[in-house]
């Protein structure tokens, strides 16, 4: 059962996971999704009144937990469906769902690594289950060239301050943010730095003149690993569910 | 024989004596083919940068020197390092290649992705001085080999001048 791995996670959230063990294990996903919802719009009001940096890492923690137990939850809520696999757009949904959660689970220190180890493997079950019915798949990656990198602590390009990306200085976290950005090339790689940035196999058409099309891939998608504020939303299965591909006649070249 | 190491410097703006005590410099990408002004920092060796200079590390970029390259970033999963000229007679060295080493297979180890066989690769070219003496590596290969690469240098920079 899921409720005896979980541990060292804090009173709340130790709470609370323990409420989305149990929902899971129920086979009730919307619930669980619900509760984590709510739970992260709590952690976000928390975090506005948080008053030492050590409630600000904790609520941090949470939050990026929280935002994977939703993700987990709505995979379970997708893949519920027997032939989830022949459906575009849940595939995407999933595969975007899985990198989510496992970056959530592997990235953060805070979080209990027995538990984030066993999430994380199901997720990367999942990826594998994905690239066996697709293949290890194409990806889209670019190349942009920046005036500069600012760092977020001093305002000054990071190549000449003293300040580490990542680190944490006093309250703030140490991040760039670039500076006058071009793009300079978009390549199709096989080992991409996001991928999320995947060209499924039903982004392709053939035109009448037999020339292939490849259209509506995702160059770059925004992820951050505490979430948005909002607390993110239940997977719409209606959407998800609409339309199926016959593959095999749909494979890129 | 071409004096590289001074013909960068004077690229670069700067007096071959001001590089003295520097074990190794982090340039952008063919600073020694392309005009100075069209040149980039890889932003692998940005970061790499600052964690040298963070481990104590004599390190200079071309941005200490006076110039502002503009930064190169590619979203692929390989790490790209520009141009690492090491200086075989500096007796941080052995601490400079250890921490580029560890850099990287941390890199390697934080992006690695256990659903595919799919392997970081290192694109850099390593300049190696003693002297006026410069040899070049251009590397395009996996983490482990790049270790191996860099065990090498460290050999080397420990033989008797």
């Amino acid at each position: 059962m899921h409720q005896r791995e979980i541990r060292n996670t804090g009173d709340w959230a130790n709470r609370i996971v323990f409420d989305w063990a149990t929902h899971v294990d129920q086979g009730r996903e919307e619930d669980a999704i619900a509760i984590t919802i709510i739970a992260i719009r709590e952690a976000v009001s928390r975090d506005r009144a948080a008053k030492t940096l050590e409630e600000e890492e904790y609520i941090l923690g949470c939050r990026v937990l929280l935002n994977a137990l939703r993700d987990l939850a709505n995979i379970g809520l997708t893949t519920r469906h027997p032939d989830w696999i022949k459906y575009p757009k849940a595939v995407e949904v999933c595969w975007d769902l899985s990198h989510d959660a496992r970056e959530r689970l592997t990235s953060y220190s805070g979080i209990d690594l027995d538990f984030a180890r066993r999430w994380a493997t199901r997720a990367t079950e999942l990826i594998q289950d994905i690239d066996s019915a697709f293949g290890p798949g194409l990806y889209c990656s670019w190349e942009m060239e920046f005036d500069g990198l600012i760092c977020s602590i001093c305002g000054n390009d990071v190549r000449g301050c003293e300040h580490i990306p990542g680190k944490r200085y006093g309250r703030k976290r140490c991040a760039l943010t670039p500076k006058g950005g071009q793009p300079r090339a978009i390549a199709i790689v096989e080992n991409p730095r996001d991928p999320r940035c995947r060209i499924w196999p039903w982004a392709k058409r053939r035109e009448e003149d037999g020339h292939a099309v490849v259209s509506d891939i995702p160059i770059f998608k925004l992820f951050r690993l505490e979430g948005n504020d909002d607390g993110g939303s239940i997977v719409d299965l209606e959407e998800l569910f609409q339309f199926v591909v016959t593959l095999a006649s749909q494979e890129i070249e | 024989m071409r004096n590289q190491i001074g013909e960068i410097a004077s690229k670069l703006g700067v007096e071959q004596a001001k590089l003295e005590g520097v074990a190794v410099l982090v340039l952008p990408e063919k600073v020694d083919s392309e005009e100075i002004n069209e040149v980039c920092d890889a932003h692998d060796s940005v970061l790499l940068a600052k964690q040298l200079k963070q481990a104590g590390i004599p390190c200079r970029t071309a941005y200490d020197l006076g110039v502002e390259p503009r930064v190169l970033d590619r979203r692929g999963a390989d790490v790209w390092l520009g141009m690492l000229w090491l200086f075989l007679e500096n007796t941080a060295l052995p601490a400079t290649v250890d921490c580029i080493c560890d850099w990287v297979s941390e890199k390697r180890n934080a992006e690695h992705d256990d659903s595919a066989d799919k392997e970081t690769r290192i694109h850099v070219e390593l300049r190696m001085q003693r002297k006026n003496n410069t040899s070049t590596i251009k590397f395009d290969g996996s983490v482990d080999e790049f270790r191996e690469v860099m065990k090498t240098v460290k050999k080397i920079g420990a033989w008797k001048k």
